[in-house]
Protein backbone atom coordinates (compact mmCIF):
# COMPACT_ATOMS: atom_id res chain seq x y z
CA UNK A 1 0.00 0.00 0.00
CA UNK A 2 1.02 3.52 -0.81
CA UNK A 3 2.26 5.34 2.40
CA UNK A 4 1.28 8.50 1.19
CA UNK A 5 -2.15 7.59 0.88
CA UNK A 6 -1.91 6.37 4.03
CA UNK A 7 -0.27 9.73 6.17
CA UNK A 8 -3.03 11.94 3.64
CA UNK A 9 -6.28 9.98 4.64
CA UNK A 10 -7.40 12.43 7.48
CA UNK A 11 -7.02 15.11 5.58
CA UNK A 12 -8.71 13.42 2.22
CA UNK A 13 -11.96 13.09 4.70
CA UNK A 14 -11.69 16.55 6.33
CA UNK A 15 -13.07 19.09 3.84
CA UNK A 16 -10.99 21.94 4.51
CA UNK A 17 -7.79 19.68 5.74
CA UNK A 18 -5.77 20.41 8.85
CA UNK A 19 -4.41 24.07 7.43
CA UNK A 20 -8.15 25.75 7.92
CA UNK A 21 -8.15 29.03 9.44
CA UNK A 22 -10.95 28.77 11.99
CA UNK A 23 -10.58 32.92 12.58
CA UNK A 24 -10.85 33.39 9.10
CA UNK A 25 -13.80 31.05 8.18
CA UNK A 26 -15.48 32.50 10.78
CA UNK A 27 -15.32 36.11 9.99
CA UNK A 28 -16.03 35.00 6.46
CA UNK A 29 -19.41 33.49 8.09
CA UNK A 30 -20.15 36.35 9.75
CA UNK A 31 -19.83 38.57 6.47
CA UNK A 32 -22.16 36.31 4.44
CA UNK A 33 -24.56 36.56 6.96
CA UNK A 34 -24.66 40.24 7.37
CA UNK A 35 -24.13 40.97 3.96
CA UNK A 36 -26.68 38.34 2.35
CA UNK A 37 -30.35 39.21 1.82
CA UNK A 38 -32.86 38.34 3.96
CA UNK A 39 -35.64 35.92 3.03
CA UNK A 40 -39.19 37.43 3.53
CA UNK A 41 -40.88 35.00 2.00
CA UNK A 42 -42.48 34.09 -1.79
CA UNK A 43 -45.59 33.74 -3.32
CA UNK A 44 -46.99 31.75 -6.38
CA UNK A 45 -48.19 33.85 -9.44
CA UNK A 46 -48.91 32.66 -12.75
CA UNK A 47 -46.59 33.94 -16.25
CA UNK A 48 -46.86 34.92 -19.21
CA UNK A 49 -45.12 32.17 -21.77
CA UNK A 50 -44.51 30.46 -18.79
CA UNK A 51 -47.08 26.87 -18.10
CA UNK A 52 -47.81 26.34 -14.67
CA UNK A 53 -47.11 28.80 -11.83
CA UNK A 54 -43.88 30.11 -10.70
CA UNK A 55 -42.41 30.96 -7.38
CA UNK A 56 -41.78 34.53 -6.60
CA UNK A 57 -39.15 35.12 -3.35
CA UNK A 58 -38.70 38.22 -1.40
CA UNK A 59 -35.32 39.00 -0.01
CA UNK A 60 -35.20 42.18 1.93
CA UNK A 61 -31.45 43.79 2.24
CA UNK A 62 -29.59 43.49 5.22
CA UNK A 63 -29.47 47.01 5.79
CA UNK A 64 -33.59 47.47 4.79
CA UNK A 65 -32.80 49.30 1.97
CA UNK A 66 -34.48 47.89 -0.29
CA UNK A 67 -36.55 44.58 -0.82
CA UNK A 68 -36.45 42.75 -4.04
CA UNK A 69 -39.95 41.12 -4.76
CA UNK A 70 -38.87 38.50 -7.86
CA UNK A 71 -36.48 40.47 -10.17
CA UNK A 72 -37.70 43.71 -9.37
CA UNK A 73 -35.82 45.54 -6.36
CA UNK A 74 -38.18 48.64 -4.55
CA UNK A 75 -36.82 50.95 -1.87
CA UNK A 76 -38.94 51.60 0.99
CA UNK A 77 -40.85 54.75 -0.27
CA UNK A 78 -42.33 52.17 -3.41
CA UNK A 79 -42.67 49.38 -1.11
CA UNK A 80 -45.03 51.69 0.69
CA UNK A 81 -46.80 52.15 -2.61
CA UNK A 82 -46.96 49.16 -3.51
CA UNK A 83 -48.49 47.85 -0.58
CA UNK A 84 -51.24 50.47 -0.70
CA UNK A 85 -51.69 49.83 -4.35
CA UNK A 86 -52.36 46.05 -3.32
CA UNK A 87 -54.69 47.17 -0.63
CA UNK A 88 -57.08 48.54 -3.68
CA UNK A 89 -56.30 45.85 -5.81
CA UNK A 90 -57.49 43.62 -3.26
CA UNK A 91 -60.92 45.79 -2.56
CA UNK A 92 -61.77 45.35 -5.71
CA UNK A 93 -61.89 41.77 -5.98
CA UNK A 94 -63.41 41.70 -3.25
CA UNK A 95 -60.78 39.81 -0.74
CA UNK A 96 -60.57 42.71 1.96
CA UNK A 97 -58.50 41.86 4.51
CA UNK A 98 -60.35 41.59 7.79
CA UNK A 99 -59.45 44.82 9.89
CA UNK A 100 -62.01 44.44 13.07
CA UNK A 101 -61.90 41.27 15.19
CA UNK A 102 -64.87 39.02 15.07
CA UNK A 103 -67.86 40.04 17.06
CA UNK A 104 -67.81 38.12 20.26
CA UNK A 105 -70.62 35.49 21.17
CA UNK A 106 -74.42 37.02 22.19
CA UNK A 107 -74.51 36.98 26.06
CA UNK A 108 -78.24 36.53 26.91
CA UNK A 109 -79.21 38.47 29.69
CA UNK A 110 -82.47 36.67 30.07
CA UNK A 111 -83.23 33.39 30.36
CA UNK A 112 -86.66 34.37 28.31
CA UNK A 113 -84.51 34.73 25.29
CA UNK A 114 -82.71 31.50 24.76
CA UNK A 115 -86.20 29.95 25.06
CA UNK A 116 -87.54 31.95 22.18
CA UNK A 117 -84.21 30.27 20.31
CA UNK A 118 -84.87 27.87 17.36
CA UNK A 119 -84.11 24.53 18.11
CA UNK A 120 -80.88 23.34 16.74
CA UNK A 121 -80.26 21.12 14.02
CA UNK A 122 -79.63 17.96 15.09
CA UNK A 123 -77.30 15.36 13.27
CA UNK A 124 -78.03 11.91 13.15
CA UNK A 125 -75.52 10.68 16.13
CA UNK A 126 -77.60 13.15 18.28
CA UNK A 127 -79.32 12.36 21.21
CA UNK A 128 -77.92 8.66 21.31
CA UNK A 129 -76.28 9.00 24.39
CA UNK A 130 -73.57 6.24 25.31
CA UNK A 131 -75.84 3.08 24.00
CA UNK A 132 -76.74 4.25 20.99
CA UNK A 133 -73.26 4.54 20.15
CA UNK A 134 -72.23 1.74 21.24
CA UNK A 135 -74.93 -0.10 18.96
CA UNK A 136 -73.96 1.84 16.37
CA UNK A 137 -70.47 0.62 16.28
CA UNK A 138 -70.15 -2.54 14.15
CA UNK A 139 -69.07 -5.93 15.06
CA UNK A 140 -66.38 -6.17 12.94
CA UNK A 141 -65.23 -3.05 14.00
CA UNK A 142 -65.07 -3.81 17.78
CA UNK A 143 -63.49 -7.14 16.73
CA UNK A 144 -60.30 -5.44 14.83
CA UNK A 145 -59.75 -2.89 17.53
CA UNK A 146 -62.06 -3.89 20.69
CA UNK A 147 -62.89 -1.56 23.65
CA UNK A 148 -60.33 1.24 23.80
CA UNK A 149 -59.31 2.25 27.75
CA UNK A 150 -61.80 3.76 28.95
CA UNK A 151 -64.57 2.88 26.85
CA UNK A 152 -66.09 -0.09 28.81
CA UNK A 153 -69.16 0.03 30.55
CA UNK A 154 -68.63 0.37 34.75
CA UNK B 1 -103.20 75.71 -24.54
CA UNK B 2 -101.39 73.10 -21.94
CA UNK B 3 -99.33 70.92 -22.94
CA UNK B 4 -99.98 67.34 -22.49
CA UNK B 5 -97.47 65.04 -22.00
CA UNK B 6 -96.26 62.43 -24.77
CA UNK B 7 -97.51 59.08 -24.45
CA UNK B 8 -94.88 57.46 -26.14
CA UNK B 9 -91.36 59.03 -25.50
CA UNK B 10 -89.02 57.31 -28.09
CA UNK B 11 -86.19 56.88 -25.78
CA UNK B 12 -82.58 56.21 -28.03
CA UNK B 13 -81.64 52.37 -27.54
CA UNK B 14 -79.57 51.65 -24.51
CA UNK B 15 -75.90 51.16 -25.73
CA UNK B 16 -75.03 47.96 -24.72
CA UNK B 17 -72.81 47.49 -21.94
CA UNK B 18 -69.19 47.60 -22.54
CA UNK B 19 -67.11 44.43 -21.28
CA UNK B 20 -65.13 44.51 -18.13
CA UNK B 21 -61.91 45.58 -19.08
CA UNK B 22 -58.34 45.18 -17.03
CA UNK B 23 -57.95 48.29 -14.82
CA UNK B 24 -54.59 49.93 -13.64
CA UNK B 25 -54.39 50.64 -10.21
CA UNK B 26 -51.04 52.35 -10.62
CA UNK B 27 -47.43 52.26 -11.18
CA UNK B 28 -44.31 51.60 -8.78
CA UNK B 29 -41.01 53.23 -10.42
CA UNK B 30 -38.90 49.95 -9.51
CA UNK B 31 -35.84 48.69 -10.75
CA UNK B 32 -34.78 45.62 -12.56
CA UNK B 33 -31.63 44.13 -10.98
CA UNK B 34 -29.45 41.66 -13.91
CA UNK B 35 -28.83 38.61 -11.10
CA UNK B 36 -25.57 38.22 -13.67
CA UNK B 37 -23.84 41.55 -12.71
CA UNK B 38 -25.70 42.98 -10.23
CA UNK B 39 -26.61 46.19 -12.53
CA UNK B 40 -29.74 47.81 -12.49
CA UNK B 41 -32.35 49.36 -14.98
CA UNK B 42 -35.39 51.60 -14.49
CA UNK B 43 -38.40 49.38 -15.10
CA UNK B 44 -41.78 50.91 -14.28
CA UNK B 45 -43.92 48.01 -12.53
CA UNK B 46 -47.40 48.64 -12.81
CA UNK B 47 -50.47 47.17 -10.89
CA UNK B 48 -53.36 45.61 -12.71
CA UNK B 49 -57.16 44.58 -11.65
CA UNK B 50 -57.69 42.25 -14.75
CA UNK B 51 -61.46 41.40 -15.72
CA UNK B 52 -61.17 38.21 -14.45
CA UNK B 53 -60.70 39.61 -10.82
CA UNK B 54 -57.06 38.21 -10.92
CA UNK B 55 -54.31 41.20 -9.97
CA UNK B 56 -51.20 41.88 -12.00
CA UNK B 57 -47.65 42.85 -11.32
CA UNK B 58 -45.62 43.20 -13.67
CA UNK B 59 -45.51 39.97 -15.90
CA UNK B 60 -46.98 38.06 -12.47
CA UNK B 61 -50.42 37.02 -12.55
CA UNK B 62 -51.72 36.71 -9.22
CA UNK B 63 -54.43 34.55 -9.87
CA UNK B 64 -55.39 33.73 -6.56
CA UNK B 65 -56.73 35.82 -3.93
CA UNK B 66 -54.88 34.43 -1.09
CA UNK B 67 -51.56 34.91 -2.84
CA UNK B 68 -52.38 38.43 -2.76
CA UNK B 69 -52.93 38.90 0.72
CA UNK B 70 -49.57 36.82 1.32
CA UNK B 71 -48.06 39.07 -0.80
CA UNK B 72 -49.22 42.22 1.29
CA UNK B 73 -48.28 40.19 4.67
CA UNK B 74 -44.85 40.15 3.32
CA UNK B 75 -44.62 43.39 2.37
CA UNK B 76 -45.54 44.66 5.78
CA UNK B 77 -43.24 42.46 7.38
CA UNK B 78 -40.30 44.41 5.54
CA UNK B 79 -41.76 47.08 6.55
CA UNK B 80 -42.28 46.61 9.66
CA UNK B 81 -38.31 45.72 9.74
CA UNK B 82 -37.32 48.18 7.94
CA UNK B 83 -38.77 50.37 10.18
CA UNK B 84 -37.02 48.87 13.17
CA UNK B 85 -33.76 48.86 11.61
CA UNK B 86 -34.08 52.73 10.96
CA UNK B 87 -35.22 53.29 14.72
CA UNK B 88 -32.08 51.21 15.64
Amino acid sequence: MNAEVIVNHDDADLPFGDDWDHTDAAIRAEYAVTTRPFYVGSINAAQRDVQGSVGVELYLAPNGAWLDIGPFRLPQRELLCLQRLLGIATACIGQRPATTPPAPEHIFEDITEVEHLPAPELTPEAGRGIAGWDLARSAAELSDGGLSEGEGRP
Amino acid sequence: MSETPALFDVQPPAAPALPPRDCLVGTIAAAEVNPLDGSSTIAPLPVWVTADNNVQMGDHLLTDAAQVLTLVSHLLTALRIMQIERDL
